[in-house]
């Protein structure tokens, strides 16, 4: 079955995805856990470590890094096995299959630390033409392309626009499809094309159990406009079911930035786009994932820091967005504020279903035999 | 709006602290949910009966995984349910406690109107639910219930439909006939030699030959067979104590139930004998259709009710079918809806009614309803120990329409084997069969034909059956069945893909990795590989590409020659895959090439040397 597992980090981003197969996928990887006692953010390398172990497996088939902010990077040089460079393989480090990455990670200049480690590595892979999707617009490589002397024909393979599928997964033969929705091209004001902060990697997955398809919306980081230029262009394109959700991994750790322009009193009014996203597009009984600090409380230090996460955007989705409040995630505040544990969605063919710790899943009650109530004297 | 929230809070009035808890299982549950390792569910309250009769409980929410799949009953994500522990070898009972909890969903308890009903959770002994019934797995069980009812799966599509009424009360077996051919007859209960505890045999009164039987035969009654409307599948529930509740029932379930009483006693306005057979009890046979889901027929449910000593006219005038003035009885001009609570002092009682052996009835205890085939024609060549009870056992399970061919007659010592009785010595062993089975499957079923090898007339039989069955013993038979039936060949083809078929695609798998066949064998014509496939195919099967043997690439070359003139690369590719060597040994050059592969210039060394 597949599983989504959200990982307390505080304000930073990672999800295990277990396809349908066991295969595993890494939506960022940030190990955000420091030395000192009393952290309560979790210790991300051997938890996952954990995982492919008992799933016997030494490798993930997808690591996609949405963008290179600390908090979706942090110590992925010190975890996986890259292949560009000697000092990054060795006993232990799970391989990556295909590296997802847009089309700034390739680019960018003037990085540090793991952000470096991991462009040099997307470098790597793209130049030797295996091992990566990057997403963009093909031209928008071109240059990089030409400095290095490929023609961007041969590596057209390697590179995914936005509105469209990720080749190698199907409905049919794997259960599951990407939808990528950024980064996008919009067009200016001075009518030529050009790359905005699009920046990061939006995606749907699609998983498909029985006859049901659930969808899972990873909206990386972007803010509110980002998202209504998403709307825009999907809505334009006919693709509405595209932003339809089940589960929404919300963009910047529960940020107001991501609903609307004023951050509100007690809550923040969403833009029209973001209301259709939300209201429309969710579904009432899904499930929002905030990866980010419990909310702070009104009138507290926190709650006057102008970094995230806000009260008020997290009153949005619980009042206006969710039929049950409790179906707001934060990953810092599950089950409990004290002691935060990863947070388990599955997906079954009722869509998204949280497990429950301990609960030993759908496995442990669908074992014993149905009841037959009244079928005692099943003859007559 | 039911009141089972007030009525259990009346039974378990007394709050107390989880401390407090003296019911090892309630220690355990309550332990469980405040350790914090177990979220399925939140502890709300501990409570205790006043008595101490009847344990303790606890209060809980249960967090339900329903999904965004829309529900098609009203289930919550969360659902207060008390979980309450009785004394002394009794499992958990749960029961809702939401006031808008659906009443109607299969697979709660039966419990007299208005009282709590719990969830049906476990169909097994009590003794083998107390083995598995952890804290952990009661609560999970509980969350399980919740979550299928509220998408309507917990009844599986494959179980049989609850019966909207419990069959108890006195057992009584029906006649050997349709039951619509029952009604406005004289009937009477006969019970059977055994004791007070024995079942009753509902028979005609014109049927009781004096002498015994029609001593030991109870009153006569005026017995009424009436169809209703169907009902929707909403589970099992106590049966009706009096006619008004019976009509309460059913108008709850939205079927009118008085009009049809109404029409079947005015059909009586005809008899002769009215005022005799009003004075008479009531014997009331409902046939009442029950749904699967809206539209789809799933079940047939007959019960029956008896008045005792009220008569039969007590129920017509309650139901307002016919008019009495004095001794005169007449058909009411205008319909008039009942008066409320009408029929509340005739009371009802129900029997447990037995359908008599059919070939329905057969099947459904054999578990094999709306199973293909079982009707089939069968040929049943020899009916000695071993078709006798072969067709004896087939029969039972109600399979089966028979042909038997056999010249034999049943003498003594074949009753150490045969299936056939010490009554039939000396018949015509196919007759004597033929006469059982006819009992078991409905008459006149089997055919019978006492010879075979002298018999031209056994030929129709063979050709007519689906099946043939030697069970002859005899050299001379085989040969005559070899040489006549048409269904040999074909019969054992049908077998082998029907066992390839069984529990697909494993058992299909399973057999291509014994016979060494490989994956790409397999999937070589799929455009898509079904996903349930390829994991039992990547799990099973050699995964390397499948390379076609030398004489399969030269067959296929000849035969490319032999239809299409010349055998290509690519033709030759796509009948025998991958196998390059192979086919640039075996393909025709008509083109040269500008950079032949190393490949394709030694093969055609080869074969130039060659």
């Amino acid at each position: 079955m597949t599983k989504l597992t959200f990982y307390p980090l505080g304000n930073a981003d990672t999800a295990l995805v277990e396809l349908a197969d066991g295969r595993r996928m890494l939506v960022d990887y940030a190990n955000m856990r420091s030395a000192q006692a009393g952290d309560k953010r979790c210790d991300l390398p051997a938890l996952l470590k954990q995982d492919l172990k008992a799933a016997k497996r030494k490798d993930y088939t997808v690591v996609a890094f949405t963008h290179l902010d600390v908090d979706h990077t942090q110590g992925a040089s010190e975890f996986f096995h890259l292949d560009h460079a000697k000092c990054y393989q060795g006993e232990g480090r799970p391989k990556i299959e295909t590296m997802w990455v847009p089309a700034d990670v390739v680019t960018e200049t003037n990085l540090t630390e793991d952000a470096r480690i991991i462009r040099q590595e997307a470098r790597h892979r793209l130049r030797r033409g295996s091992g990566i999707k990057v997403f963009s617009r093909p031209e928008r490589l071109r240059a990089w392309f030409d400095k290095e002397g490929i023609r961007i024909e041969d590596r057209a393979h390697c590179i995914v626009d936005a509105g469209k599928l990720v080749g190698g997964f199907s409905l049919v033969a794997d259960s599951v499809e990407f939808f990528v929705h950024s980064p996008h091209a919009t067009r200016s004001d001075r009518n030529e094309l050009e790359d905005r902060n699009g920046g990061s990697l939006v995606f749907q997955a699609r998983f498909r159990e029985g006859t049901y398809d659930t969808d899972v919306l990873f909206a990386a980081d972007v803010n509110h406009e980002v998202i209504a230029e998403i709307v825009r262009i999907t809505k334009y394109h006919g693709n509405d079911d595209r932003l339809h959700w089940n589960v929404y991994k919300l963009p910047h750790h529960c940020s107001y930035k991501a609903i609307g322009k004023e951050k509100g009193v007690d809550l923040t009014e969403p833009t029209t786009e973001i209301e259709w996203l939300c209201e429309e597009q969710g579904e009432r009984n899904g499930f929002i994932v905030a990866p980010s600090d419990p909310s702070p409380a009104k009138g507290t230090a926190a709650d006057v820091n102008v970094q995230p996460p806000h009260r008020q955007a997290a009153e949005y989705y619980r009042s206006r967005v969710l039929a049950q409040r409790a179906n707001l995630l934060v990953t810092m505040e599950e089950p409990r504020i004290a002691a935060p544990e990863p947070i388990v969605i599955s997906i079954t063919e009722r869509g998204a279903v949280r497990e429950r710790a301990g609960s030993g899943g759908a496995k442990a009650a669908a074992a014993a035999v149905a009841p037959r109530a009244g079928a005692w004297r099943r003859t007559r | 709006m039911n009141p089972w929230r007030a009525a259990l809070e009346a039974q378990y009035p007394l709050v107390i602290a989880a401390g407090g808890l003296s019911h090892r299982a309630a220690i355990a549950t309550a332990a469980l949910l405040r350790s914090g390792a177990y979220r399925g569910a939140q502890l709300v309250e501990c409570r205790r009966s006043a008595g101490a009769a009847l344990g303790e409980a606890l209060w809980l929410d249960v967090d339900v995984a329903i999904g965004q799949l829309e529900a098609v009953n009203n289930i919550r994500a969360t659902e207060p349910v008390a979980v309450i522990f009785y004394d002394g070898g009794t499992p958990p009972a749960a029961y809702p406690l939401r006031e808008d909890f659906p009443e109607r969903v299969p697979h709660l308890n039966m419990s007299p109107p208005g009282f709590p009903r719990s969830l049906c959770l476990y169909e097994m002994p009590v003794e083998d639910v107390l083995r598995i019934a952890t804290p952990h797995a009661v609560i999970e069980r509980i969350r399980w219930w919740l979550a299928e009812t509220a998408h309507g799966k917990l009844h599986g599509d494959d179980q049989p439909l609850d019966p909207l009424f419990c069959p108890i009360g006195e057992t009584v077996i029906l006649p050997d006939e349709d039951i619509v051919a029952l009604a406005e007859h004289d009937l009477a209960f006969v019970q059977g030699p055994g004791g007070p505890a024995a079942p009753f045999h509902l028979v005609r009164v014109k049927d009781l030959q004096g002498g015994s039987a029609a001593q030991k035969a109870t009153e006569r009654y005026a017995t009424m067979v009436v169809l209703t409307d169907a009902v929707p599948h909403v589970g099992i529930n106590m049966p009706p104590a009096t006619l008004a509740d019976l009509i309460a029932i059913y108008a709850d379930l939205g079927v009118d139930v008085v009009g049809p009483l109404r029409a079947a006693f005015r059909r009586w306005t005809g008899r002769q004998d009215l005022a005799d057979f009003l004075e008479r009890p009531w014997l009331l046979l409902l046939v009442t259709p029950i749904q699967r889901s809206p539209g789809v027929p799933g079940a047939l449910m007959t019960r029956g009710f008896q008045t005792g000593n009220v008569s039969s006219a007590a129920a017509a005038r309650a139901l307002g079918a016919l008019l009495f003035h004095g001794n005169l009885v007449s058909r009411p001009i205008t319909e008039m809806p009942p008066e409320e609570g009408a029929g509340a002092d005739v009371a009802l009682m129900t029997l447990d009614l037995q359908f008599p052996m059919s070939r329905r009835l057969a099947r459904l205890a054999s578990g094999r309803i709306d199973r293909d085939g079982d009707d089939r024609e069968i040929a049943l060549v020899g009916a000695g120990a071993l078709g006798s009870q072969l067709a004896m056992t087939a029969a039972r399970m109600g399979i089966g329409t028979w042909s038997i061919i056999d010249h034999d007659f049943l003498l003594p010592h074949n009753l150490a084997r045969h299936a056939l009785l010490r009554r039939h010595v000396g018949i015509s062993k196919a007759m004597a069969l033929a006469c059982e089975l006819d009992a078991m499957l409905g008459p006149r079923s089997v055919k019978v034909l006492c010879d075979l090898a002298i018999a031209r007339e056994a030929e129709p039989l063979l050709a007519a059956a689906d099946l043939v069955l030697d069970v002859s013993a005899s050299v001379p038979t085989a040969r005559i069945l070899a040489l006549r039936s048409r269904h040999a060949t074909r019969t054992r083809l049908f077998r082998l893909v029907d066992r390839l078929l069984e529990g697909w695609p494993d058992t299909f798998v399973a057999m291509c990795r014994a016979a060494g066949v490989t994956r790409s064998a397999i999937v070589k014509d799929m455009e898509v590989v079904p996903f349930a496939l390829d994991r039992v195919l990547r799990a099973h099967l050699d995964d390397t590409p499948y390379r076609a043997a030398e004489a399969e690439v030269v067959t296929a070359a000849a035969w490319l020659r032999r239809t299409r003139g010349k055998a290509t690369y690519r033709d030759l590719k796509a009948l025998c895959g991958e196998s390059r060597e192979a086919l640039y040994r075996h393909m025709d050059y008509e083109r040269t090439q500008a950079r032949p592969s190393w490949r394709r210039l030694d093969a055609m060394r080869a074969r130039d040397a060659g």
